[in-house]
């Protein structure tokens, strides 16, 4: 469900690097987002859960999606919590800019998962997989998907128009927008 | 002829009154011609302007698939989509360069054509490739994803920039250029 960011513990991380990862052994075979993170105080603690888990779940965790206390100042940014329960106690919040990362919040939604890493910009996420230093999570349903295909639906809406698309092609071009970003995520294995 | 210039120069007032008539009345069909002269000119050049290739290229992702297996290859996924202004069909073809620095550290390109047979190497089986020409109808909009295979040859050099342009039946050309480009690993 939502939270209002004015109540939580402030530890907010940016996303410095995205992309994807699947592995047959890893969140059941299935195409994951990547981030590779950086945080906004300086803390380390997300980096010791890394390195102590490697690849492996981390234990019990909580998810929730967010927006900021001050919407009207910060409409554009959106906040995915994730609260480490289990054996290490963390707290933390993604920020996501809507505008320039939608794709990458709706691969999150869509797919019910995510790999996290730490690092800089410029570390891929090719990187971060060759030296082990990830741990997925599941992001499951909770209760924010019918919001976030609304508020999908409307910068979609708005960034067309701007780029000239008459208001007769708009609900298409929107529909298959949405349905080629998320095809890149649906896999096959047992191919070349 | 001698009897008209008679009567002229013994009464000339009504017909100095029919000759101004007259005038008046050429000049208000010259005017009219003129008027009609210019609207047609701007029809025709407002047709051509639109029937003239006019598009817009815009990239909205963009992923370097690396396949890691017996066999490591990678391949250059660009969710693209053009929008035709024109009032006539047009057909378009994509093209990938690569701008790369080579082992004595200058600048180099490579242009690698959209092969859309790509897909059945990739575990995207459902994803939408474009064709080789994308044809495209009047004042409508196609987007779908293109595909590269990235040269083995680039697998040590630093890539500075990618750009994919597409070029019309009319030889009019965009070019989107991108120095980011996001990693999915898919381990087999």
């Amino acid at each position: 469900m939502k939270f209002n960011y004015k109540n939580v513990i402030d530890n907010r991380y940016i996303v410095a690097e995205d992309g994807f990862f699947s592995n047959p052994e890893f969140g059941e075979g299935r195409l994951l987002p990547a981030v590779v993170l950086k945080s906004r105080n300086g803390e380390n603690k997300l980096q010791e859960l890394i390195l102590m888990h490697r690849r492996m779940p981390p234990g019990d965790v909580v998810i929730r999606w967010g927006k900021p206390s001050n919407i009207l100042l910060r409409r554009n940014i959106l906040y995915l919590q994730i609260e480490f329960v289990q054996p290490v106690e963390l707290v933390l919040q993604i920020e996501f800019h809507i505008k320039d990362q939608y794709s990458l919040i709706d691969a999150i939604i869509e797919s019910r998962g995510l790999i996290l890493s730490m690092g800089e910009i410029g570390q891929k996420v090719s990187m971060k997989v060759e030296a082990g230093e990830i741990i997925s999570i599941e992001v499951p349903d909770v209760g924010f998907d019918s919001d976030w295909n609304k508020i999908l639906n409307k910068i979609l809406k708005k960034k067309f128009k701007k780029h000239g698309v008459s208001k007769k092609q708009l609900k298409k071009i929107v529909k298959d927008h949405i349905s080629h970003m998320r095809q890149i995520l649906y896999l096959r294995r047992g191919v070349d | 002829m001698k009897q008209v210039i008679e009567i002229f120069l013994s009464n000339p007032v009504p017909f100095t009154i029919l000759g101004l008539i007259l005038t008046v009345l050429g000049l208000t069909v010259a005017y009219r011609k003129l008027i009609v002269s210019d609207k047609s000119l701007e029809i025709a050049k407002s047709k051509f302007e639109s029937e003239k290739s006019k598009f817009n290229l815009y990239l909205e992702d963009s992923f370097r698939l690396n396949i890691k297996g017996n066999r490591s290859s990678k391949y250059l996924l660009f969710n693209i989509r053009i929008n035709n202004f024109s009032t006539t069909k047009n057909t378009f073809s994509p093209l990938l360069t690569i701008e790369y620095y080579d082992k004595e550290h200058t600048k180099s390109k490579i242009k690698i054509n959209h092969q859309p047979s790509h897909k059945n190497k990739i575990p995207q089986k459902d994803i939408t490739i474009m064709g080789q020409t994308i044809r495209i109808e009047e004042k409508d909009i196609k987007s779908g994803w293109v595909i590269f295979e990235q040269p083995k040859s680039l697998s040590n050099k630093r890539i500075e920039k990618y750009s994919v342009s597409m070029m019309d039946s009319h030889k009019n050309s965009a070019v989107i250029d991108t120095f980011l480009i996001k990693d999915i690993v898919h381990e087999i």
